[in-house]
């Protein structure tokens, strides 16, 4: 129930302007290029360590894009990347790829049923669809978590509890992976990674 | 969108059953502040560590990661309402995080920011237009400038930097003179205000690392500092949060605004405006607040009446910030030698307060405080912001300049034109 009041103050009052969807397509084509190279021609990453980015809630990508620009998430990768982006950039390229359609095609067989057994009941427990959404599928400034890569998950909850990566400024995701262990990480990774 | 709406819904639901007190009785987060280890390593999310069952669930809003575009903001002035023969307008766009203003001699604007970026602007007018340059970065929270014979001032959270002739350097700004570093080094309400009076001693205000605790003693107070040879004398005692204050044209004292401490209630205790008068006074914190509501755990044996009281309640959890005296002559004769005040709205209030332009009409002695109200509707409905003030200015031609640290803009309020 904490969780959920968090989650309702992620709520920003940070309209867009609206977007006229195909003109703007075009003009952020040529910035989206190195984008699409390693995160998927329609934003779902086949390569491992690298997000997928479809259907990622606006706010949360301008968010990730400001971190790495500002430096205060570490990527050897994204840091020169983000350099470059303008604001106006930043804006666009968060409302490009929350239209894009995240993964929808099943999962493969389960080759581990206890971790996503354990997953479920530690999402239910940790209440992180109080942020995430019913189903995990995110919200203003908390990430779409179904169906993305579970490498990609894994890591994001042990740099949350390292520190590595604080989220924004409410602090909400070091104090929920600060108490886990690997196998619990291993499970939620897992389990969201499933989902669709 | 449906989705968000639902999620909105779901969380407001989830807001009222607390409010009806209908959820089990959840643990509490505790943190003890009064430790050095606190102070100098504060948890992520320090501000909570008093909370009650009541207010149980009330957190600090994170910035929109970019500022709004020109578009955007020009719909937000259209909610704001402003008072009778009062117009609001965009004077820069795009200046993120935007905090503290000083005019250099020049006309050149500079301001100040909050956290995530750390960097320190400058507006200039190019062929009549605003525009903003990033002149300086990698502080960690440089709210505070100021600007004194040439020279550009930053306060980050434990120095004060000088830049000469700063105004003719913007495209390459010079190495700073540290003029002042003799500061406690907590980050918790370590964001700084910086105001000169004619001498040209600065009046910085010291915050205690936490909400409500037995702060280190080099905290809760307000110095007056010589950059020139870095002395400085301790002028008040007894603050906790104070980010704006300004001297009084009219006799030369230090006037300023303070936030009183979170999770008692909605509405209590008020925020604060403070005139420092004689001798060396003490305001009450840790152990009074508003001037008559001793800390239901702090007090210590004090009494209330053994500190001075505010010039002014400002509203409870209002959050006022930066602030000046008027000192234009386009506003009406009764604004004459007035404080603008920016309040930057709440985080610990089920209903946000705040989030205006005020104007307090006070005597020079502190008699007879008026509070007008100049702009508001930077709240809209219960949560949302359109922006958040955080300081004021007088600009040349007597209007007033406000920046806004959620939006990252600085408008233009005038009166008349």
């Amino acid at each position: 129930m904490q969780r959920s009041l968090l989650c309702a103050f992620f709520a920003t009052t940070l309209a867009l302007a609206p977007m006229a969807q195909g003109a703007e397509d075009a003009a952020i084509k040529t910035k989206l290029e190195p984008c699409l190279s390693c995160h998927g021609e329609n934003g779902v990453s086949t390569l491992d360590g690298v997000p997928s980015l479809a259907g990622e809630p606006d706010l949360f990508l301008e968010w990730q894009l400001v971190f790495f620009r500002t430096g205060r998430v570490k990527s050897e990768i994204m840091q020169p990347l983000a350099a470059a982006l303008s604001d106006d950039d930043v804006r666009a390229i968060g409302a490009y790829f929350t239209t894009l359609a995240p993964l929808k095609s099943p999962p493969p067989p389960d080759d581990a049923p206890e971790l996503t057994a354990a997953g479920r009941q530690l999402a239910t427990a940790q209440h992180c669809g109080n942020c995430h959404g019913d189903g995990f599928q995110g919200n203003q400034a908390a990430a779409r978590l179904a169906g993305q890569r579970e490498e990609v998950l894994l890591k994001a909850l042990h740099d949350y509890k390292s520190g590595a990566r604080v989220g924004t400024g409410v602090a909400a995701m070091p104090e929920i992976a600060f108490p886990l262990d690997d196998e619990q990480m291993r499970a939620l990774a897992h389990f969201m990674s499933r989902q669709r | 969108m449906t989705d968000k709406l639902r999620l909105a819904g779901i969380a407001a639901a989830t807001l009222l059953a607390l409010m009806a007190g209908a959820s089990a009785q959840q643990q509490l987060k505790h943190y003890d502040s009064n430790n050095m280890n606190f102070w100098t390593h504060p948890p992520a999310d320090w501000f909570l560590g008093d909370e009650t069952q009541q207010q149980k669930g009330l957190t600090p809003q994170a910035n929109p990661p970019t500022p709004a575009t020109l578009a955007q903001l020009e719909e937000n002035l259209k909610k704001i309402k402003m008072a009778p023969g009062f117009k609001i307008s965009v004077y820069a766009a795009n200046v993120p995080e935007a905090r503290q203003m000083a005019w250099g001699d020049k006309g050149t604007l500079f301001v100040g920011s909050w956290f995530d970026a750390g960097n320190v602007y400058a507006i200039t007018d190019v062929n009549g237009k605003k525009v903003t340059h990033t002149i300086l970065s990698k502080f960690r929270v440089p709210t505070g400038v100021a600007f004194h014979d040439g020279a550009l001032y930053v306060a980050d959270v434990d120095k004060i930097f000088k830049y000469d002739n700063a105004e003719a350097s913007l495209d390459k700004m010079p190495e700073p003179k540290v003029v002042y570093d003799d500061m406690p080094p907590y980050i918790p309400h370590g964001w700084k205000y910086l105001a000169f009076d004619k001498k040209g001693m600065l009046y910085v205000a010291f915050g205690p690392p936490c909400n409500e605790c037995l702060a280190p003693t080099s905290t809760m107070q307000v110095r007056r500092i010589n950059p020139a040879n870095g002395t400085a004398e301790i002028i008040a005692l007894g603050i906790r949060n104070s980010v704006g204050g300004d001297i009084d044209p009219r006799t030369g004292d230090y006037w300023f605004s303070e936030n009183a401490r979170d999770w008692i209630s909605d509405n209590l205790p008020s925020d604060k405006l403070e005139h420092v008068g004689r001798g060396v006074p003490h305001f009450g914190y840790l152990y009074c607040h508003e001037g008559d509501l001793p800390d239901p755990t702090y007090a210590m044996g004090h009494k209330c009446s053994e500190f001075v009281p505010p010039v002014y309640k400002l509203g409870a959890h209002v959050a006022p910030l930066g602030m000046k005296f008027y000192t234009g002559t386009q506003f009406p004769a009764e604004f004459k030698d007035a404080i603008f005040l920016a309040e930057h709205g709440s985080w610990n209030r089920h209903k946000y307060s705040g989030g205006r332009i005020v104007a307090i009409i006070v005597d020079a002695d502190g008699k007879n405080p008026k509070q007008q109200v100049i702009a508001s509707g930077f709240i809209q409905g219960d949560r949302t912001f359109l922006g958040r003030p955080a300081d004021v200015i007088n600009a040349p031609d007597g209007s007033i300049l406000v920046a806004d640290d959620w939006a990252g803009a600085i408008y233009r309020i005038s009166y008349g034109k």
